[in-house]
């Protein structure tokens, strides 16, 4: 089992309540989030896919009071932070998908306010904790000015893409400010699954009608991103930008990449200002969240198989609990599906490296020094 | 029979897990009705305790498209993680019959929970 601390990098927290939020929306928009409260309209916006039938949620991560599952501290302290131990997380909101609402001015300011009451009620709570700035793609420009105006911060450590109504897949140039900014901050941009599927799955062939569906194909929109920030060039405009994607699992990755490069010749055709080969560019620019490990038989042989199709895998995925969603992996059984020789890197040096967390790399290798 | 005294009766709610020690081992102590079962404290799936897990009735298709039966006469615990839904009385999974979680006798004697576990052979498959 490794030893070393864990660094988790998709860790969900919330508001105790949508009204939580109201006194950090900006001023043009409050009295309309103010009404949407007080009728009971949700502030994030809810999914335009099936409802879990049993809640979303582990169900003994409901605090005691009602309120919803990751709105305590002290509950995500204990049944995450602590218990594997977590030397640092992520935290991406409840996935963060007020970017999706369809009225641009309102996605855009519930951002801008789930941003500020993070700061100034989250993330000094803990050292350990660490979150992003999430950002709607509908006013890219807009989005652009909060990045910047939130970037020195730090326990900011990326952008997350908090949605997009529009059919268009986060490569697409329309998103290009937004990653410039982050690229001039020196931030990673991060995806989920929700914000990141609301239109994509339901577009491949009309709308799932069940939870099993959309579980089974969410991945099809991670490979819709990737694909689309390499063949919109997003790497080479931007060749410092990184890219994390959470909770799309991982099976689907080997077949993205063999499919992507056997076309290589009609990418260069299309997309001239490609000049690696799409497997180069995910090497060098992407990471993937482990979670869900889709890993059939109960060591996950099954699964380590089809990953070691890939040179260097371990280099590309980065341990996410998921923490509190009912889909979510505990530390311990990731550690037992993954390969010890993987965990290191897995469990924490990939994140760090990724997220620019060299404080956390330093006291790893003194802690590696004093055990040696 | 190596009865071991884990409880009593009135001590345990109905309808969600009681966790109890019994020497290294830790055992999920269900009450529905007067009835109360016993199960080793491990979910087979991510081996994850039973604590905040709720019973269930059991819902089964019958084949056809839209059917389905309700049957309350066989509860099955639902793992609080992901929901994976166990037979109390069995420890069988509800969809995939090859994972069982270890179940112990139970006695209900003077209003006090007895539990069985001399016998560790005929259930066990466990992580």
């Amino acid at each position: 089992m490794f030893r070393g601390p864990v660094v988790d990098v998709d860790v969900h927290h919330r508001p105790s309540q949508d009204a939580d939020l109201l006194p950090y929306v900006p001023e043009r928009s409050r009295d309309l989030a103010t009404r949407m409260v007080v009728h009971g309209v949700p502030l994030e916006m809810a999914r335009a896919v099936p409802v879990m039938p049993l809640g979303a949620n582990r169900l003994d991560t409901e605090p005691p009071d009602g309120s919803p599952p990751g709105s305590s501290y002290e509950m995500l302290r204990d049944q995450c932070l602590d218990a594997w131990p977590v030397a640092r997380c992520l935290l991406t909101y409840n996935v963060g998908e007020y970017g999706s609402h369809l009225n641009p001015i309102v996605a855009t300011d519930l951002c801008t306010a789930a941003n500020d009451w993070n700061i100034d009620q989250w993330l000094g709570l803990d050292h350990r904790l660490y979150s992003g700035i999430v950002v709607s793609g509908l006013l890219p420009d807009e989005a652009a000015a909060e990045v910047r105006r939130l970037s020195s911060h730090p326990r900011m450590s990326c952008v997350i893409m908090g949605g997009s109504p529009l059919s268009r897949p986060f490569g697409d140039p329309l998103y290009h400010p937004i990653y410039e900014a982050a690229a001039e901050a020196d931030m990673p941009v991060v995806i989920h699954v929700g914000a990141a599927t609301l239109q994509s799955v339901k577009a491949v062939a009309g709308p799932a009608a069940t939870v099993s569906e959309v579980v089974a194909q969410t991945c099809l929109a991670a490979g819709q991103h990737i694909s689309s920030f390499i063949v919109h060039g997003v790497f080479e405009k931007f060749p410092q930008l990184k890219l994390l994607v959470n909770e799309f699992g991982l099976s689907w990755l080997p077949s993205l990449i063999w499919n992507l490069d056997r076309d290589y010749e009609l990418l260069r055709l299309e997309s001239p200002w490609v000049r690696k080969l799409p497997s180069e560019y995910i090497e060098q620019h992407v990471k993937l969240g482990t979670q869900p490990l889709e890993a059939l038989s109960a060591d996950g042989r099954d699964l380590i198989t089809l990953l070691g199709t890939i040179d260097g895998i371990e280099e590309l995925i980065c341990f996410t609990s998921d923490y509190p969603h009912y889909t979510m992996d505990d530390f311990g059984f990731a550690a037992r599906v993954l390969p010890k020789a993987w965990h290191a890197k897995v469990f924490s040096e990939n994140a760090c490296e990724f997220f620019g967390w060299r404080d956390l790399q330093a006291e790893e290798a003194a802690l590696v020094r004093s055990v040696a | 029979m190596a009865l071991v005294d884990v409880a009593a009766l009135a001590d345990l709610p109905q309808g969600v897990p009681t966790v109890v020690s019994v020497g290294k081992r830790e055992i999920a102590l269900v009450r529905v009705d007067d009835r109360v079962f016993a199960l080793r404290n491990i979910c087979p799936h991510q081996s994850q305790s039973f604590a905040g897990g709720v019973v269930a009735d059991r819902i089964e298709g019958t084949g056809t498209p839209g059917a389905f039966t309700v049957r309350t006469d066989s509860p099955l615990l639902m793992c609080p993680w992901h929901h994976w839904e166990f037979d109390l009385a069995s420890g069988k999974c509800a969809f995939d019959k090859k994972l069982r979680v270890r179940t112990y006798e139970t006695v209900i004697r003077d209003a006090r929970v007895f539990i069985d576990v001399g016998d560790e052979s005929p259930r066990t498959s466990e992580p």
